[in-house]
Order: structure tokens, then C-alpha cells, then sequence
């Protein structure tokens, strides 16, 4: 059986080369001739609209879905076919999928405990990881019992317990209503800095991706339309399509950064 | 003088009583009526004349192939039923609306039949019937015959009570199981089980109270050898065709208590079910 | 080209063991019935599925089964109404023993119809006397059916009546329709597949049930015999061969059902957004 990574794991690049995926034979390709890298430690934002092929091409990267051609290489190493399990991914779904049958901790625990890694240090991550997640005290809860902001925590807490090399997160905050969301987002900005894992963001709010993002890469109907960092795509779109999808954004909010992440005026808390 | 207000979707209060009034009293007389006499009747010659027919030899030996017949067939169902709803459930593929109503064939399938066919299947007449016999094999009018007549019966049981459980419940938690690092088995008895043990249960009892009460497709396979060959629903026939009506009810309260624990367990689970959505 | 897999693995295990299962335990002893009714000449065959004997049982299988599941749609639509629509003492009671026909052996409720409506009986006993013969007749056989198929309908019912909830009537009634015209012209058309369904699996339970009705029928040829038991009587002649043809008719009658049930349920399915799975 392969080593499954459980300590602190070197974040991977990520290496997709012309993956294409379609669901049914001859249907319109969900995911077509994709080719994107990403660097060890950095945050990607995918960004496009609905059916766009955001959550295929995540999957694909998960091992959750196989692509009809292409390779996907982590750190070099083709990992295309490599099971779900043997990745070493952590999966923020859309819904969370929390594991209803179990507690906040013993949600936490779930990667370990399949690892069969020792109690006590089972006990001490999920420890660390509920005072990293700024939920300490909500362990002992049923994942029934904590509030949408509360659960994604718990998700991301969960993905990240077996230290992946990479980190995919599906429209982690479409659920949530605006207020948590930006507070979540800046939170989970800061928590990459700190833990530099390499890190793939779904979403179809331009905003979002701008604000906290190192590289955007855009999708249009499973083609990539655009990938660069969010100042670059915001100086020269490239393509009509990215122009016009950036374009509410452009209006609505003043670009006042130049460095490694755009800051959007409106999406800055108050400190 | 105001005039009470009522919702348009509420029915007059008159309507209502005697439309409850009318439901309660069919359920009483069709249903209720039949079940009070059965247990009067099994009391009919008091408490000791009741001991006294459930503790018959008759009764002990019926019992027996009875719980013989549950511990084969309901295992065997649990397996089959686990294995058609997670491949059901969870996988799309061609074939499988029609896998789907393969498995519903033994509930329309009537029970006679369902005995008939192990008897054209394994008798003396069949093709390997004979040879069967000769080589000390009884499977018609002996247990073998009864048990996989029953196991014929409860086929659907725990796969259509399974079914709609996982299909409800998507692949999504089996996914996360999956990318946090488990094994297919792991993904199965730590995640898909846990979220479907009341459908499980559910359809267990169901399938341990058809098992047990098995009627006609028993009749037709078991040669009605008494002592040896006889279910509980064959003793309390014999019994009752012999005039001994106190006995034979005396016995069918037995059955009548599993079926009550069956329907218990299954409003438990859905009422929990429904707690569990809230 | 990758040949196509699926993240989650355990389908081809689990696939086999359905179809093997099937195979073993449903398909190959069905295609028994079939494959020794072939051994018989058409001529046999015949003698044996149209013998006056014979017909009579499917009439009376046929048509006792039919008025029965056509006495379960009002039925199950008073039960359907009162559980889902009102609110009383000993509701939740009645829903759970709604089932109780369903998960009582046949043979029991055989034998506890009987004693209530036989001539001796609480029930029987007035009813005779009025002149009006339960047990033993045709009556009997209609009762124990019925008996039978009520939870199938009820509970084909209950989950569309309870997934459409108000809104439509409060619609209808908004509309300027009167109570009885939104019942008739929105309420029930929308039950009716849901309906047709349940009357559909009663039937079907119906035409192959034995148990709950051999006590009450009276058995005699030609009058009170049902299909499966002249199957069971000529099982104990030993003429598997006349067995084996009155089966064959009876299941040609079960597949045909099985498919018109299908319909319905794709039916209930189209109009309601629902899939209704769960059977009893
Ligand atoms: N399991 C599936 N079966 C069939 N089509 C699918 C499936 N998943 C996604 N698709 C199709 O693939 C396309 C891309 O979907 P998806 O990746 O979910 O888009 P996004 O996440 O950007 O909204 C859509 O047209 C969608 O309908
Ligand atoms: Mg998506």
C-alpha cells in the first residue's frame, strides 16, 4: 500500500496539461484542453459562470473524476490515474458535506482515524486544528448544531487535519450570506499565508477571486479563457468575454492595490 | 355576531369530525376488530390454556424451523439488499431500471408461485430432483425447500427500503470519505452505513416478519410433515383446521407481536428520520 | 483514449453480487414455470388453463381482486386525507398500524377475518341472520382483498398528498374557485396517478394473495376458489402439469401488472416531482 502523507507535507505544484473531460460520449466536452500551472504555496482562484466547468476540473484534480485525455502532475509526478484516496488532496465540497453521523471533532478526526494514526495524536491535531479554525469549544457539537459559517470551518478544518499538499476548495462560501462571507474570505487569506499550502478556489464572484488571490485563471464553457495574477488581468483582460465578466467588478469597486493581491476597497473590513 | 373565519385550504369542522370519525371506524372493524378477536380469542380458555399451547412441542418444534428459516434468510437478504442498493443507489448504469424492477418481481409474483417453482425446481420430477434424492438431498417438503422459498419471498425487502435511503443521501458524503483518505470498506461501514442504519433496520424487521410469516409459499414447498417440517404459519393452520381454535390463535399472537415490533421499529426510524431533516 | 472509471469503487462487486443473486434466486426458478409449461403439448396446455374449473377461479381471482382495489382508491384517499391533513388524538398511532394488514402473516389474518365474519362470528353473526352471507362467498374473499391492499394505496397516497401541501388549493382558492372546484379540478387530478399506483400494487398483491383468503372463501370449485389455490389443489393431485399452466396464466397477469406499474409510478413521478420506491 503507498504511504499515505498524514505529517506536515511539502505543498505540491500543481501541473495540469491539456486535460479534457466530457460526461457523456460525443456531449459537449465540461472541461476542454486545459492547460494551467500553479506554483507550490499558491492560491489559485477559478473563476467563471455557472457550468463553466469550475467543479469538473476540481474534481479532476481530487481524483474524484478521470479526465478523457490529459495528465495532472503534482510535483512532477503524473498522479492522473492515482486514486481519490492516495492524493493526498484536502476537499472543501459546496455542501460542506460534513458527515451528519458524527461530532465537529470526530468529523476533524475522520482523515486520521482512516489513517489509522495513534490516538493521542489524533487528538492532539484536532486540538490544534479547532484553535487554528477559531472554533474551540465546538468539538463535543453535532455538525447539525453549528451555524453555516461554523461548518465550513469544520470542512476546512477536516480537509486540512492529514496536512494535504494541496487544497481544493468548491465555492466554500456560496452559501454563506454576505457579511460571513467577507469575513471568512479575509480569514482564509490570512490562514493560507500561514500555512502555504497550495490552494485551488472555486468561484463565480469575480470579486472574490480578485481579492484573494494569487493567480486567477478563467473558465468559459470549459475552455481557459485567461490565467495570470489578478493585477494583470485587471490592467489587460486579453479577451472580450474576461473583459465583460471582470467588468462589474471594475465598476463597482476601486482598485487601490498594486502588489501581490489586489485590494478591493468595499471587500476590507474595518480593522 | 362575527362569523368564524376559516382558511380556505381548512376543512368545516363538521367535515372533519366525520371524516375522522369514518377512518377510525373502517381501521376499527377491518383492522382492529380482527386483531382484538385473535388475542380474545387465544384467552378464551385463560391465561394457563394460552402458556399451555405456546409451550406445545408442536408449537417448540415450529419455532424452531421458524427461527432456522429467519437466521438463513434474512442474512441473506442483508447481503443481497446492501450490495443492490449501493450498486443502485450509487452507480448509473445501463440495465439498471430494469434490475430495479427484477427485484420488485417477487413482491407481485403471488406466493403459490413462488412456492411452485422449487417444487417444478428441486422435486421428483424435476430434472435434478431424483438425483438429488437419491443422493440424500431433500431440498422439496424439508427445510432447504421452505428456506429458499422464503428467501425467494423477502428477496426485495431490505434492498427497497435501502434504496431510497442512499439515493436520498447522494454520493457526496462518499466522495468526502473518499478525498479524506478512505478505503471503499472504510468509506462503506464508517460513512454510507451509520447514514442508513435506520433504513437498515427498517428493512430487516420487514424482512424477519415476512420471513416468519410466511404463508403460502411455505404451504406449497413443506409437505406439511409435522414436527419436522411445519413454520409457525403452518402449525397455527394445521391447528385451526383441527377445531383447536384457542390454540391456533394462542399461537398467532406470537406472530401478531412480531408484526407489532416490526411496525414500531419502522415509525421509530422514520420518526427519527424526520427529526433528523428538521 | 482512458477507458472510463468511477472514483467510488465497489460497483462490480456489488453488481455481481445483485445479478448473480437475481440470477439464482428469482430468474432461474421463475424461467422453471415457464420452461415446463413448454414440456406440455398445446393441447394440455389448453385443457388445463380453460377447464371450466380453471376459468371460474380466474373469474373470481380476477374480478374479487378488481372490485377490491377499486374499494381501496376511496379508501386510501379518506386514510390518505385524515393522516396527512388533520391533527387528533391517536393520529400517529393509526399511521403506524395503517401497515399492520402489510406485516401481519396472511395466514393470521386469514384466520382472524374468519372468525369475525364467519356465521359464529361478531360480525358474521348479525350479518347472516340479515341475510347477508359474509364468509364462505365471494363477499368474503372481496372483504379479505381489500383488507389486503388498503396500506399499498394509503401509502402510495400519503407522500404526494403531503409533498403538495397547500399551496395549490390557497391558489385555487385565490383564483376565485369554490372549495369543491379546486378539490376536483386541482386536488385530485394531482393525487389521481399517485391514486391509480396504489390501486395498481393492490391489485396486483391481490390477484396472487392465498393466505388471508383460503379461511374465508369456502374453497368450493367453480363457486369460492381462487386462483392460487386451485395452483395449491392441483399441486396436491400431483398434476404439476395443470399446476404449472393455471401459474403461467397468473404470471403472464403479474409481469403485465409490473409494467403498468412502472407507467404509473413514472407517471406519479412526471406530475408530482416525486419518486415513490418504498413499497407497503
Ligand atoms: N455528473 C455530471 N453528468 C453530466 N454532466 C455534468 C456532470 N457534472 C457536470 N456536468 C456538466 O458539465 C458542465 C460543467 O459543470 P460544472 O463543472 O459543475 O460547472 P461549474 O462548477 O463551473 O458550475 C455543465 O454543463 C454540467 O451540466
Ligand atoms: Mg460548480
Amino acid at each position: 500500500m503507498t504511504a499515505l502523507p498524514s505529517r506536515s507535507t511539502a505543498p505540491a505544484a500543481i501541473d495540469i496539461r491539456n486535460v479534457s473531460k466530457a460526461f457523456a460520449h460525443g456531449a459537449l466536452a465540461a472541461v476542454a484542453d486545459v492547460s494551467l500551472r500553479i506554483p507550490a504555496g499558491q492560491l489559485l482562484a477559478l473563476l467563471g459562470p455557472s457550468g463553466s466547468g469550475k467543479t469538473t476540473l476540481l474534481r479532476i484534480l481530487a481524483g474524484l473524476e478521470f479526465p478523457d485525455a490529459g495528465v495532472v502532475q503534482f510535483d512532477g509526478v503524473d498522479v492522473t490515474d492515482r486514486p481519490a484516496r492516495l492524493r493526498g488532496v484536502g476537499f472543501v465540497f459546496q455542501s460542506y458535506a460534513l458527515f451528519r453521523h458524527l461530532t465537529v471533532a470526530e468529523n476533524i478526526a475522520f482523515p486520521l482515524r482512516v489513517r489509522h494514526r495513534p490516538r493521542n495524536e489524533i487528538r492532539a491535531r484536532v486540538e490544534e486544528l479547532l484553535v487554528l479554525m477559531q472554533i474551540e469549544g465546538l468539538g463535543g457539537r453535532r455538525v447539525t448544531q453549528v451555524s453555516g459559517g461554523q461548518a465550513q470551518r469544520v470542512a476546512l478544518a477536516r480537509a486540512l487535519a492529514p496536512h494535504p499538499a494541496v487544497l481544493l476548495l468548491d465555492e466554500p462560501f456560496g452559501a454563506l450570506d454576505t457579511e460571513v462571507r467577507q469575513e471568512l474570505r479575509e480569514w482564509l487569506r490570512r490562514l493560507h499565508d500561514e500555512l502555504r499550502v497550495t490552494s485551488v478556489l472555486v468561484t463565480h464572484d469575480q470579486e472574490e477571486a480578485l481579492a484573494i488571490a494569487d493567480l486567477v485563471a478563467v473558465l468559459r464553457a470549459g475552455h481557459l479563457e485567461r490565467a495570470a495574477t489578478p493585477a494583470e488581468i485587471m490592467a489587460r483582460p486579453a479577451s472580450a468575454f474576461v473583459e465583460r465578466f471582470l467588468s462589474t467588478t471594475r465598476a463597482g469597486a476601486r482598485c487601490t492595490g498594486t502588489g501581490r493581491h489586489l485590494e478591493i476597497a468595499h471587500a476590507e473590513p474595518a480593522r | 355576531m362575527s362569523r368564524r373565519r376559516v382558511r380556505p385550504t381548512d376543512d368545516p369542522a363538521v367535515v372533519r369530525w366525520v371524516l375522522t370519525a369514518l377512518a377510525l371506524g373502517v381501521f376499527g372493524v377491518l383492522v382492529g376488530l380482527p386483531v382484538a378477536v385473535v388475542v380474545a380469542g387465544a384467552l378464551r380458555h385463560g391465561v394457563e390454556a394460552y402458556l399451555r399451547a405456546i409451550t406445545d412441542p408442536l408449537t417448540v418444534d415450529a419455532l424452531q424451523l421458524t427461527l432456522l428459516v429467519v437466521a438463513v434468510a434474512v442474512p441473506v437478504n442483508i447481503v443481497f439488499g446492501v450490495a443492490a442498493a449501493w450498486a443502485l443507489a450509487k452507480f448509473d448504469f445501463p440495465g439498471r431500471a430494469a434490475l430495479i424492477t427484477l427485484i420488485d418481481l417477487p413482491f407481485a409474483v403471488s406466493p403459490v408461485i413462488s412456492g411452485l417453482v422449487f417444487v417444478l425446481l428441486f422435486g421428483g420430477r424435476s430434472l435434478i430432483g431424483p438425483w438429488l434424492i437419491a443422493h440424500g438431498w431433500h431440498i422439496v417438503f424439508a427445510p432447504a425447500g421452505i428456506i429458499l422459498a422464503t428467501v425467494f419471498v423477502t428477496f426485495p425487502f431490505v434492498a427497497r427500503e435501502l434504496l431510497p435511503a442512499l439515493e436520498a443521501a447522494g454520493r457526496t458524503n462518499e466522495e468526502a470519505a473518499l478525498v479524506c483518505g478512505a478505503t471503499g470498506w472504510q468509506t462503506f461501514w464508517r460513512v454510507t452505513l451509520p447514514n442508513a442504519r435506520g433504513a437498515l433496520l427498517a428493512g430487516v424487521a420487514l424482512a424477519t416478519a415476512r420471513a416468519a410469516g410466511e404463508f403460502g409459499a411455505v404451504s406449497v414447498v413443506s409437505g406439511h410433515i409435522r414436527g419436522r417440517t411445519n413454520t409457525l404459519p403452518l402449525h397455527i393452520e394445521i391447528l385451526y383446521n383441527e377445531y383447536d381454535f384457542s390454540g391456533a390463535l394462542a399461537v398467532a399472537t406470537l406472530l401478531v407481536a412480531l408484526a407489532l415490533v416490526t411496525l414500531a421499529i419502522r415509525w421509530a426510524v422514520d420518526a427519527h428520520a424526520a427529526r433528523d431533516a428538521a | 483514449m482512458r477507458r472510463r472509471r468511477d472514483a467510488l469503487p465497489g460497483l462490480s462487486l456489488t453488481l455481481s453480487l445483485t445479478v448473480g443473486g437475481l440470477l439464482l434466486f428469482i430468474v432461474v426458478p421463475l424461467t422453471t414455470v415457464v420452461a415446463t409449461s413448454a414440456h406440455l403439448t398445446a393441447g394440455r396446455f389448453w385443457a388445463a388453463v380453460a377447464s371450466p374449473r380453471a376459468i371460474a377461479s380466474y373469474r373470481l381471482s380476477f374480478g374479487a381482486s378488481l372490485v377490491a382495489a377499486a374499494a381501496c382508491a376511496p379508501l386510501g384517499l379518506l386514510f390518505a386525507w385524515v393522516l396527512t391533513r388533520y391533527r387528533f388524538p391517536g393520529r400517529r398511532l393509526l399511521d403506524a398500524l395503517i401497515d399492520l394488514p402489510f406485516a401481519l402473516p396472511t395466514a393470521v389474518s386469514g384466520i382472524a377475518l374468519t372468525t369475525v365474519w364467519a356465521q359464529t362470528g361478531w360480525l358474521g353473526r348479525p350479518l347472516a341472520r340479515a341475510g347477508v352471507p359474509v364468509a364462505f362467498t365471494a363477499a368474503g374473499v372481496t372483504l379479505a382483498l381489500i383488507f389486503i391492499g388498503l396500506p399499498f394505496v394509503v401509502r402510495a397516497i400519503m407522500p404526494v398528498l403531503d409533498a403538495l401541501g397547500h399551496e395549490p388549493e390557497e391558489a385555487g382558492a385565490v383564483l376565485g374557485a369554490s372549495r369543491w372546484q379546486t378539490l376536483a379540478r386541482i386536488t385530485l387530478p394531482t393525487l389521481l396517478p399517485a391514486v391509480l399506483t396504489g390501486v395498481a400494487l393492490a391489485f396486483a398483491r391481490a390477484l396472487g394473495e392465498y393466505g388471508s383468503v383460503v379461511f374465508i372463501a369456502g374453497n368450493l370449485p367453480l363457486r369460492t376458489e381462487i386462483a392460487p389455490l386451485l395452483i395449491m389443489t392441483k399441486l396436491e393431485e400431483y398434476d404439476y402439469a395443470g399446476a404449472t399452466a393455471v401459474a403461467v396464466v397468473l404470471l403472464a397477469a403479474s409481469f403485465l401488472l409490473l409494467l403498468v406499474l412502472n407507467r404509473a409510478q413514472a407517471w406519479t413521478a412526471e406530475r408530482t416531482g416525486m419518486t415513490a420506491s418504498r413499497i407497503g
